[in-house]
């Protein structure tokens, strides 16, 4: 599978850019309304991050760009036909995803348990929104990672360009998503 | 490439994390994002018109945070 430089061939297919650049509009939308709360109710934002773990905060985002390079290694591999170690790469990265998914899941459910719900104050209302719209997307592109990595050195893919790398690139936007959450939810 | 890339990623998100200033800590989300784009995305292997339209989305979302 190689590389092009054709403007109708962008890496990943033209369909997954067409979906993630709207996926990314969405999410800029979202970071709008949350930089507009952060600005309305800095009292309530003020309390909120007191209660955020940081380290928490550092081990999701360390979590995600760990398990995108090793989809781009993925994908590198898949490009140089070793296509049983481009498996190997994209198990490993779903792999690390999953170790986002399950810490996502102890911070939100340590929220709840502390009474950090939805309608407590604006913070905890764009957090919930926020995290929670980047959590899906955390998901089906964990679905998709592993989906390739099932089939990577098993069966023809019809469009291998946007099974494999489009695959990726959508984990990749969940990343580029979560750089904009985090200073808004964590920063000072 | 992607090991240096990785690497860079990680230090970014680890000094974010220490100087804790929100004006500080976008900037540093999109230079992540914008490497993340060039080097993972392979934007940087792509038509140029590609990076350039991903690079200035980054930039309109900087620069719109910011001044919010």
């Amino acid at each position: 599978m190689r590389r092009s430089r054709a403007l109708e061939e962008p890496p990943g297919g033209v369909l997954l850019w067409l979906i993630v650049a709207l996926e990314l509009l969405t999410f800029a939308m979202v970071f709008g309304v949350i930089a507009h709360q952060r600005t309305g109710s800095p009292q309530a934002f003020a309390e909120g991050q007191a209660s955020l773990s940081l380290p928490m905060g550092l081990a999701l985002t360390l979590a995600l760009v760990t398990s995108g390079a090793l989809a781009a290694q993925a994908v590198h591999h898949f490009r140089e036909e070793r296509r049983r170690s481009s498996r190997r790469w994209f198990l490993a990265s779903a792999g690390v995803g999953a170790v986002f998914v399950v810490l996502k899941v102890v911070d939100s459910l340590n929220h709840l348990h502390a009474g950090h719900r939805l309608g407590t104050s604006d913070f905890w209302d764009a957090y919930w929104m926020g995290t929670g719209f980047h959590f899906l997307h955390v998901l089906v592109g964990l679905g998709l990672l592993l989906g390739v990595a099932a089939r990577v050195d098993r069966a023809k893919f019809t469009d291998e360009e946007t099974a494999v790398a489009g695959s990726a690139l959508f984990w990749h936007m969940c990343d580029v998503a979560w750089f904009f959450l985090f200073p808004l939810f964590f920063a000072r | 490439m992607r090991l240096l890339s990785w690497l860079t990623l990680v230090a970014l998100s680890i000094v974010s994390v220490a100087m804790g200033r929100l004006s500080v800590a976008l900037m540093l989300g999109a230079l992540k994002a914008a490497l993340v784009g060039l080097e993972f995305m392979e934007l940087r292997h792509a038509a140029r018109v590609h990076a350039a339209a991903y690079m200035l989305f980054l930039g309109v979302v900087l620069v719109a945070l910011e001044l919010l």
